[in-house]
């Protein structure tokens, strides 16, 4: 079965929740941006870390290598990366999880969860969500 | 009155001669880039890029109304500006231009760096106007998200 959206409006059961899911967006705004900026990075340059591993082990699409298949998710979904990242950037500068609404962060974590799941090759849906 | 020559037969004679109608021809076709690239209004740009005051925002997280306020209103912030032009799928960029011919970008997120945020003229946003918007594209994004399979796919076959 195909994964399908949260229910994205709704609330958060508690403060510490909502807290779980900032962080939770934060790591993977940081996971997002470091894997698009190595779209134009020769791959024996990427570092030896978590993101790249996951990367390395996805199931290939046809005959694809690692690197082409980070390049085209990173053009493909360039407008989400993008305004993602500054979305998040923003409520940062805005103070973080207060500055969102329940709906936002929600939407942002699933968001975040989709572009990492499709780049990997995984379910997007997290056990527990 | 014989020899005189009416306005628009002086014309076709001055267009006969080539040089004068190619010039012509620039002059006018530089006034038709200035005109699209300058003045164009807000809602004759959004029309351009086939949008309704309803879709746009939806982009926004707004209502139509708020919409109708910003397309109509006379002194925008620039942090107004550029949600409504970003939500259109744009990017906002400055240019100063001088006497002397000079001109340069400006940074419209230093600007906006400098800005408080709580100048977000519609009222309703607050102190966090910008994310409001932000935050509504990545909504509209999450919202589509469930074709992004195929997209990611159809870009291996293309």
């Amino acid at each position: 079965m195909p994964p399908s959206p949260r229910d994205l409006a709704l609330p958060y059961a508690s403060p510490a929740e909502k807290a779980g899911d900032w962080q939770h967006l934060l790591d993977s705004a940081g996971t997002l941006r470091e894997l698009a900026g190595l779209a134009s990075v020769p791959p024996e340059r990427w570092p030896d870390d978590e993101a790249v591993g996951h990367l390395r082990v996805a199931p290939p699409i046809a005959d694809e290598t690692t690197a082409e298949r980070l390049l085209r998710w990173s053009v493909v979904f360039e407008a989400e990366l993008s305004d993602l990242d500054r979305a998040v950037a923003s409520a940062v500068q805005a103070g973080g999880q207060a500055a969102l609404a329940d709906v936002d962060l929600r939407s942002a974590v699933y968001l975040a969860e989709k572009l990492l799941a499709l780049l990997y090759g995984i379910p997007a849906e997290p056990a527990g969500h | 009155m014989s020899g005189h020559r009416s306005w628009s037969e002086d014309r076709r004679a001055r267009l006969a001669d080539p040089e004068v109608a190619a010039r012509a021809a620039a002059a006018r076709a530089e006034a038709e880039r200035v005109e699209r690239e300058y003045q164009r209004t807000l809602s004759q740009l959004r029309h351009a890029r086939r949008l309704t005051q309803v879709q746009l925002a939806a982009a926004l997280g707004v209502s139509q109304a708020q919409v109708s306020r910003i397309e109509n209103q006379a002194d925008l912030y620039l942090s107004t500006l550029r949600s409504y032009v970003e939500a259109m799928g744009g990017e906002l960029q400055l240019r100063a231009v001088f006497p002397d011919g000079q001109a340069a970008l400006v940074g419209v997120e230093e600007v906006l760096g400098l800005a408080p945020a709580s100048q977000d003229p519609t009222g309703e946003a607050g102190q966090t106007g910008d994310v409001h918007a932000l935050f509504a594209m990545v909504i509209l994004h999450a919202g589509r998200f469930d074709t992004a399979e195929e997209r990611f796919r159809a870009a291996l076959a293309a």
